[in-house]
């Protein structure tokens, strides 16, 4: 029960089988910003029809952050999937690049400068990607996320997410913190 | 004003300055910090709005810039774009553009909501809504400035400085004339326990090396008898004090625990697993109780022993003792140095042991999802997986105690081999065997009886600071539910309601789970008493938060819920909550019988209530049928029942409790249509009288609703009865209704 927008090409839209997800032909898909200093994504699909503002997300945020981008209407329908970024012409994906890198702020700890643990809770004082932090995370356990080998997620008392690419990275303190949650 | 942040001098001295003949700052209406630069990264960026314009200044270490001067007059709406982690305020400009003014991480996601609205009210010349600090500010520990979560107002950091140690000797406290009882027995104990060895002296030197006084022999042993049978009836009577004391102190400790995971909130289990949370009162509990049933005497009475045999060694040869003494700080900081080893093992274990329990609980719960997806193998697979980890984690643990231990033994005893050597000699050279002359063959026999006499205790104390680590990661843990703050409680001088009328009004509430994902997003609904309505659209649109707002199981993040004018969290949650009557889509039965389920809510109703329940639930005739009638057993979850018969109980158990707002959750979902008839019929006679909320998915059961809400992303759609909403032509309602017409058209194929 989407609201689609009345096309021309919504002929062509009909044929399809609406439950199947659709996978955008990057040839055809063209992103780009109607003025400059607007933050509205707009969406060209040659030959079928434009969004006046679309949402960029990742189906796998952790698991394949490079694949498989959704590009979502103003009413955060489904529009279609992207597989790959790097099919799409430079400008469109320099533009998804950076809607992904505004969308998704979870900074990349780089360096743990201090670490303290009390009953499952710990106070981290950290470098980031996106610059230093100091975060809680309360209840420890129920607050990390493995992402992978070595690889974690913690979530803070206040909803911020935290990234640690290698948990063995960060030194012993950081190491007996966190694998003891993976 | 919450709106309004102090601006640095900086900020404010680029702002500085006159347009329009007008100084800007005069007439700051909001000023707010955001914590995300221009390029993504951390950094502070202010967002300023005066009568005329809204300003982002960027702090950088360059300086202060502007980076963003928009009239008012250009505004058309103003709203914040809820991303991963963080958020963005947005303006829709009248010429159809957006602007993004700034973003900021999830943690600032409710001030700048308020900050949006506030700007949107600004621009369009209307009233600034209202908004309280408490709503929009960041909790922080007033001691140490680090954020709080929403749920407490504990500060794990800064709560209780006192060693978790001495809050647990804490609840000895009600019992401190046993205490006292106990130390004097202790004392007594350590004092005739360190006799024997003094006989055994006094028999070697003065009976059987110089071969005088036979007569003595029979006498000193029987000395030597009657002090061990001292000795141990003083323990038993210690023993059995100290596990009446300790038991009580574990109780209370244990209910607090329990009673304190009653009160707390459904936000609290949201974010933690039933495994982890059952283990800390089962497991940790447990724990605690073997250190302060042994662990606590066992430090005592060895540290009395030890310190008395050191005395009497001391009395009869202190150079000796020094020389036994000198192994001792070794294995103390051996032991400690082992430990410190040792304890990152068990940590890891124990977390190992609860993952696998809690893990056990999941997939036991959902065992028919397994089975029907023949999923065994996996389960299996994944079960070995962490059984194995625990098994590894374990016996490195066990290997690591395993070989320390016995060095470190080794090490402790090497006080005996002095004691032969240097006393040894001495005993060898002091040929008149007097101890007024030297070292006798009888004092070098104390001093082995001795040194043995203290290798256990020694040793022991070695253990015990693996037990009290142990038994003190334990107790942080259940003082950590203990010192949970519910978060939704009655507040003081709550407004007492013995009988609610059932007028409910909602005002703007605002609501989100957590700060990243808004639900509800200003619904508003007045309802009359004794009204009926029902709670309509998508599946995740916020049908299901209404109605926990309603239990208040949550409390809403803005607005406000009134009932029969009374602000929901300034109502006495005792009355609120004995007033509200649930009917869920999957009713939970306790096990118990039939009878105990339906009462559970009035444990004194009398058994011709609960059959007059029963019966205008429709449930009465079938279990009459049942061989055990009202006293048939219902298992887990109910599992002998179907479905729907397991819904009339638990109405019946709604009727019997008789509320004054009820809500129904998707009541009839899962029944067939016969089933469903009845359920209705028992529904009809359910609601009557009372104000009703009621959430179907199938919508023909509505009709009887007085009106329809119609929710959509967290938005009241639609409001009007069920004809009304229907006669929309394009509206959601018709559109829902056309939808399920078409479904069963497809079923009834």
């Amino acid at each position: 029960m989407s609201s689609n927008i009345e096309t021309p090409g919504a002929e062509a839209a009909e044929e399809r089988n609406p439950f199947a997800i659709r996978f955008l032909e990057p040839s055809q898909v063209q992103l780009f910003h109607s003025a400059p200093g607007d933050a509205a994504i707009r969406l060209t699909i040659e030959g079928e029809l434009s969004w006046l503002s679309v949402r960029i997300a990742r189906a796998f945020p952790f698991s394949d952050p490079a694949h498989y981008i959704g590009l979502r209407d103003e009413e955060d329908e489904d529009i279609g999937i992207i597989r790959d970024l790097k099919e799409l012409d430079a400008e469109s994906r320099a533009l998804a690049q950076t809607a992904l890198d505004r969308r998704y702020f979870t900074p990349k700890v780089t360096k743990v400068k201090s670490v303290s643990e009390k009953s499952g809770s710990a106070t981290f004082d950290v470098e980031t990607d996106r610059g230093p932090a100091r975060f809680v995370v309360r209840s420890l356990r129920d607050n990390s996320f493995s992402l992978g080998y070595h690889r974690m997620m913690l979530v803070d008392s206040e909803g911020g997410r935290y990234e640690f690419p290698d948990i063995t990275a960060y030194g012993n303190k950081a190491y007996f913190v966190l694998s003891k949650v993976m | 004003m919450a709106l309004l942040d102090d601006l640095p001098d900086a900020v404010r001295a680029t702002l500085g300055g006159v347009r329009d003949g007008e100084e800007l700052v005069d007439g700051t209406l909001v000023s707010m910090a955001g914590d995300i630069g221009l390029d993504g990264s951390f950094g502070e960026r202010w967002l300023i709005a005066d009568r005329r314009a809204v300003t982002v200044a960027t702090v950088a270490k360059g300086g202060v810039s502007r980076d963003l001067e928009l009239p008012l007059e250009q505004i058309r709406a103003v709203r914040v774009d809820t991303l991963v982690g963080s958020g963005a305020l947005l303006i829709d400009t009248k010429s159809g553009g957006v602007v993004e003014a700034l973003r900021f991480s999830a943690a600032l996601a409710p001030k700048f909501g308020a900050a949006a609205r506030a700007l949107e009210a600004i621009a369009k010349e209307e009233a600034i809504p209202e908004t309280s600090a408490a709503d929009v500010e960041r909790k922080v520990c007033p001691k140490c400035g680090d954020p709080l979560p929403d749920d407490t107002n504990v500060c794990i950091k800064c709560v209780d400085k006192r060693a978790v140690l001495l809050r647990l000797l804490g609840y000895a406290m009600p019992f401190r004339t046993q205490c006292i009882l106990i130390a004097v027995l202790m004392l007594a104990g350590t004092a005739v326990s360190v006799i024997p060895p003094i006989f055994q002296q006094k028999l070697t030197d003065e009976v059987l090396v110089p071969h005088k006084h036979f007569d003595w022999i029979g006498g000193i042993v029987f000395g030597l008898i009657l002090v061990s049978i001292l000795s141990r009836a003083l323990t038993i009577w210690r023993g059995r004090l100290a596990a009446w004391i300790s038991n009580r102190m574990v109780y209370v400790l244990r209910t607090q625990a329990y009673n304190r995971l009653q009160e707390l909130s459904l936000g609290y289990y949201d974010k933690r697993q039933t495994g982890s949370l059952l283990a800390r009162v089962t497991q940790d509990v447990n724990e605690l109780q073997n250190f302060m049933v042994d662990g606590i005497q066992f430090f005592l009475v060895n540290s009395l022993t030890i310190v008395g045999i050191l005395v009497i060694m001391f009395r009869y040869n202190w150079l000796l003792t020094l020389l036994v003494l000198i192994p001792v700080p070794i294995t103390v900081y051996l032991v400690q140095a082992t430990w410190k080893r040792l304890r990152g093992r068990l940590v890891r274990l124990y977390h190992l042991r609860s993952n696998l329990s809690a893990s056990l609980t999941s997939v036991l719960s959902g065992v028919r999802v397994v089975k029907a997806f023949a999923q065994e193998e996996r389960e299996k697979d994944q079960f070995e997986d962490r059984s194995a980890k625990l098994r590894d984690a374990t016996s490195y643990y066990d290997m690591g105690v395993a070989t320390y231990f016995p060095m470190i033994e080794f090490v402790t005893t090497l006080g005996v081999y002095v004691i032969w050597l240097v006393g040894g000699r001495e005993v060898f050279s002091n040929f008149s065997n007097k101890p007024s002359e030297g070292m006798t063959l009888g004092v070098l026999g104390m001093f082995l009886s001795y040194t043995a006499m203290l290798l256990g205790p020694l040793q022991g104390m070695t253990r015990i600071a693996d037990w009290m680590s142990r038994s003190t990661a334990s107790a942080e843990r259940v003082f950590e539910v203990i010192d949970a703050e519910p978060d939704i409680k009655s507040v003081e001088n709550a407004v007492r309601m013995p009988r609610i009328e059932g007028h409910v009004e909602l005002r703007s509430v605002r609501f989100s789970y957590d700060k990243n994902q808004p639900v509800l997003d200003g619904v508003s609904i007045d309802v009359k008493a004794g009204e009926m309505i029902g709670l309509v659209g998508h599946s995740g649109a916020g049908k299901s938060t209404i109605i926990n707002l309603l239990s208040r199981f949550y409390d809403v993040k803005e607005g406000a819920i009134l009932i029969d004018g009374v602000d929901i969290r300034n109502i006495d949650l005792g009355d609120l909550r004995r007033q509200i009557g649930v009917v869920l889509q999957e009713p939970y039965l306790f096990p118990g019988s039939i009878a105990d389920n339906i009462k559970y809510a009035r444990p004194d109703a009398a058994p011709e209530e609960i059959m007059q329940a029963a019966k205008a639930a429709n449930a009465h005739e079938f279990i009459m049928r049942f061989p055990d009638g009202y006293d048939t057993f219902v298992g887990e979850r109910g599992a002998r029942l179907s479905g729907g018969e397991r819904q009339r109980i638990s109405i019946a158990r709604a009727i019997l409790h008789d509320p004054r707002i009820l809500i129904l959750d998707e009541a009839t979902a899962s029944v067939d249509t016969q089933t469903e008839k009845k359920i209705q019929d028992a529904i009809a006679r359910l609601v009557a009288g009372r104000t009703t909320f009621a959430i179907a998915h199938r919508l023909s059961t509505l009709r009887n609703a007085n009106r329809l809400m119609v929710i959509e992303r967290g938005k009241l759609a639609e409001l009007g009865t069920h004809d009304e909403l229907l006669a929309k032509p394009d509206g959601t309602f018709r559109k829902l209704v056309d939808l399920q017409r078409e479904v069963n058209q497809i079923n009834e194929l």
